[in-house]
C-alpha cells in the first residue's frame, strides 16, 4: 500500500471514530439545554411546561409532574434527558436537600422528537418525593424546583 | 524521509480539520434559560381535635375525631396528654396511638383535663384545646394500685396505672403510683382482683414500660 493510501485510510478511520462517538442523531444535531418556562417572562423558542398537583406534600408522598416540550423554533428538537432538583425553600430550617425533597429521574421513554413549531406532552412524568424522614420544619413550606432538559437541535 | 514527513504533515492537517469541524458542529448550544422554578407546597399539620372525656369508674375514656393530613390520607397517630387542672402541669403523656379512643385506666385523685396532638411520621401538629375538667376521687385508684402490680424488666414490680388504647393499635404505658405500694414482693399481673373500672375495651393490665417522663 502506498503512503498516500495509508494516510487516506488513517483519515477514514478517524472519521469513523468521530462518527461513532458523536451525540445521538448524528453530526447534523447540536446539543442544547432546554429550560422550563419562567412565569412572567417571555419564554425561549424551546422550553418546558410543567404541570402537576403541587400542593399537599407530606412525608412519604410522591407527586408526579407532567412535562410538555414546546418547540417554537424552526428546528426539530430531540429531548434526550430530563433532570430536576429543589432549589429553594421558604423556611431556613427546611433545606431544599434530598433529605427533605427529591426530584427523581424522569420515568418514561426518551428520546422524544418534537418537530418545528409544535409541542408535545411527554407520556412519562417526573416523580417528586418527600422522604419519610423529612424534618418537621418542612411542614407548610414552599419549595421551588428547577427542571431542565438536554437535547439536540437538528439542522434542516 | 521526505515522503513520510509529507504524508504525516498532510494527515495531521486533515485530522485537525476533521476534528475541529466536528467539534464545531457539536458545540454545546444552550438556550439562554433563566432559572425557571416550579413551586411546590407541603402539607400543614393541623391542630389536634379537642377531645371529649367521660368518666367510667376510676378511668377516663378520651375520644376525639379522626384527622387527615391531606384529604384521603389519615393521620398516623395521636399523642394524648393528661394535665393536672389545678396547675396545668402535664401529669402523663401517653405514647402515640393510631385510633380515636384512649382509656386512661387509672386516674389518680384530682382534677384533670386531656389534650390531643396529631402526629405524622416525625411531624407534629399543634396541641388541641383542652378537654373539660374531670374530677377523680382517691379511693378507686388507690385501691386498684394496691392490687395490680406489674413486673418491671428492670427491677421489682411496682403498682401501676394503665392506659389502654381502645381503637387501633395497643400502646400502653404506666406511670408512678400516686401512693406507696402496700406490698413489696413482685406478684403476677394476673391478679384475681378485678379492676374497679369498666370500659368497652380490653382492660386487662398489659405489659408495661417504665415511665419516660
Amino acid at each position: 500500500m502506498k503512503r498516500w493510501q495509508q494516510a487516506l485510510a488513517a483519515v477514514a478511520a478517524l472519521a469513523g471514530l468521530l462518527a461513532a462517538t458523536s451525540p445521538p442523531g448524528g453530526s447534523d444535531e447540536q446539543p442544547m439545554v432546554i429550560a422550563s418556562a419562567h412565569a412572567g417572562h417571555r419564554p425561549e423558542p424551546v422550553y418546558l411546561i410543567l404541570r402537576g398537583q403541587l400542593s399537599g406534600l407530606y412525608p412519604g408522598a410522591v407527586k408526579q409532574i407532567k412535562v410538555t416540550l414546546v418547540n417554537d423554533s424552526g428546528h426539530t428538537i430531540r429531548l434526550h434527558r430530563l433532570a430536576g432538583q429543589p432549589v429553594t425553600s421558604s423556611r431556613r430550617e427546611c433545606r431544599p436537600s434530598p433529605a427533605n425533597l427529591r426530584v427523581l429521574d424522569y420515568r418514561g421513554r426518551l428520546p422524544v422528537t418534537v418537530p418545528p413549531h409544535t409541542r408535545r406532552t411527554l407520556a412519562g412524568s417526573i416523580p417528586i418525593a418527600m422522604p419519610t424522614g423529612a424534618t418537621p420544619k418542612c411542614s407548610n413550606t414552599r419549595f421551588s424546583i428547577f427542571v431542565s432538559g438536554a437535547g439536540t437541535r437538528r439542522h434542516r | 524521509m521526505r515522503r513520510p514527513k509529507r504524508t504525516v504533515l498532510i494527515a495531521g492537517v486533515v485530522l485537525t480539520l476533521a476534528a475541529g469541524g466536528t467539534l464545531a458542529a457539536n458545540a454545546t448550544w444552550s438556550i439562554p434559560g433563566r432559572s425557571a422554578p416550579m413551586n411546590l407546597k407541603t402539607a400543614e399539620m393541623p391542630r389536634g381535635p379537642k377531645p371529649n372525656v367521660t368518666k367510667q369508674g376510676g378511668a377516663a375514656v378520651v375520644t376525639w375525631s379522626a384527622q387527615e393530613i391531606v384529604p384521603g390520607v389519615a393521620m398516623r397517630g395521636y399523642v394524648i396528654t393528661r394535665y393536672d387542672a389545678d396547675d396545668d402541669s402535664p401529669a402523663e403523656a401517653f405514647p402515640a396511638v393510631t385510633g380515636t379512643t384512649l382509656t386512661d385506666a387509672d386516674v389518680p385523685a384530682g382534677k384533670f383535663y386531656w389534650t390531643v396532638t396529631p402526629k405524622f411520621a416525625a411531624w407534629s401538629g399543634e396541641e388541641s384545646k383542652k378537654s373539660e375538667n374531670v374530677k377523680f376521687s382517691a379511693p378507686a385508684a388507690a385501691a386498684r394500685n394496691a392490687v395490680v402490680p406489674t413486673p418491671s424488666p428492670t427491677g421489682p414490680a411496682a403498682p401501676t396505672t394503665a392506659a389502654t388504647q381502645t381503637a387501633g393499635g395497643g400502646i400502653e404505658t404506666a406511670d408512678p403510683p400516686p401512693a406507696p405500694p402496700t406490698t413489696t414482693a413482685p406478684a403476677p399481673a394476673t391478679t384475681t382482683t378485678p379492676p374497679p373500672v369498666e370500659t368497652s375495651a380490653d382492660t386487662d393490665p398489659p405489659p408495661t414500660e417504665p415511665e419516660k417522663q
